[in-house]
């Protein structure tokens, strides 16, 4: 019985992390395509058009 | 979980990436190239009519006037820069696809999100419905307070404007959710969340001096928003149908 519920809370933390995970690189990767200053020259264009703010 | 998660969003998102870039390729990035001749005063708003008509007709285009314009500017750069043209659309096809693999991952958490707090599964159809909410919230939302801008557009500080834009693509979001999930009184909550942002208003300058004509302005508007619906339509629906199939198959 315990080790049931013990399961089944380490598969719905391992859920949780990989929605947590994918959200946090999800993030990462719009952070770096429409706001990084760093970024700001190799992604000038598809800023524009995708209507990040830009300049 | 996490490997089909990963899976179908950066599979829809490679997808709805390669669309979208192709689109932006083909509509938008001529009207950029053509507005920076504006910007850096090669071109000047009024005089510029006359001389894109000629340029236009003498180069014996049969498409639409505006179209054979931007073209014809294009060609200009080519001859000019051409490694540095291509290299620059390369460019705007890896950020394109990182943009759209970061919106595909989102997307697909949410599904997973969803599904664990019992919304129901998703599948190709509810996926087309969050690439449509996608597109409200990044897109369409947004775009009421601050458009797609050509370059040299007059605009507020930068940093106040992604402040605006990401509150609301997060506002949008939240108050979509309350739309669909809330029980049934609080749900209309949802519409002042979607208001919010616009309440308060975008930063806009003081002055508007932006060189390049409204007409190209207008059409860049209506091809950008255009593109975003087509890309987030096929990111909904291939996240959706990737995310369902292999749930099934598991």
């Amino acid at each position: 019985m315990q080790n049931t519920t013990l399961r089944h809370a380490a598969r719905v933390d391992a859920g949780l992390v990989s929605i947590v995970g994918a959200a946090a690189l999800g993030l990462t990767l719009v952070f770096f395509a429409g706001f990084a200053n760093v970024t700001h020259d190799v992604a000038h264009d598809s800023r524009h058009a995708i209507a990040f703010p830009c300049h | 979980m996490g490997k089909r998660l990963l899976a179908s969003a950066l599979f829809a998102g490679l997808l709805a990436g390669l669309v979208s870039a192709a689109l932006q390729h083909w509509m938008t990035t001529p009207l950029i190239l053509q507005a920076e001749l504006y910007e850096s005063g090669e071109m000047v708003h009024g005089a510029a009519h006359a001389h894109d008509g000629a340029h236009a007709h003498e180069g014996g285009h049969d498409h639409g006037a505006v179209g054979a314009a931007a073209s014809g500017h294009a060609h200009d750069h080519d001859h000019g820069d051409e490694v540095g043209l291509t290299e620059r659309a390369a460019n705007t096809f890896m950020m394109t696809l990182v943009a759209m693999a970061g919106f595909g991952l989102l997307l697909t958490a949410g599904f997973a999100l969803a599904e664990r707090l019992g919304a129901g599964r998703v599948g190709l159809r509810e996926g087309l419905m969050w690439g449509a909410a996608g597109f409200a919230c990044t897109q369409l939302l947004t775009g009421a307070g601050l458009p797609p801008e050509l370059p040299g557009s007059a605009a507020a500080p930068l940093l106040e404007r992604q402040i605006w834009w990401t509150l609301t693509a997060l506002l949008s979001a939240a108050g979509l959710a309350v739309l669909a999930w809330a029980p049934n009184p609080a749900r209309w909550l949802g519409l002042a969340l979607l208001a919010l942002p616009h309440a308060i208003g975008a930063p806009h300058p003081e002055e508007l001096w932006g060189g390049a004509p409204p007409e190209l302005a207008g059409l860049f508007v209506a091809r950008s928003l255009l593109i975003g619906a087509v890309g987030w339509t096929v990111l909904g629906a291939a996240a959706g149908w990737l995310w369902s199939d292999e749930r099934r198959a598991a």
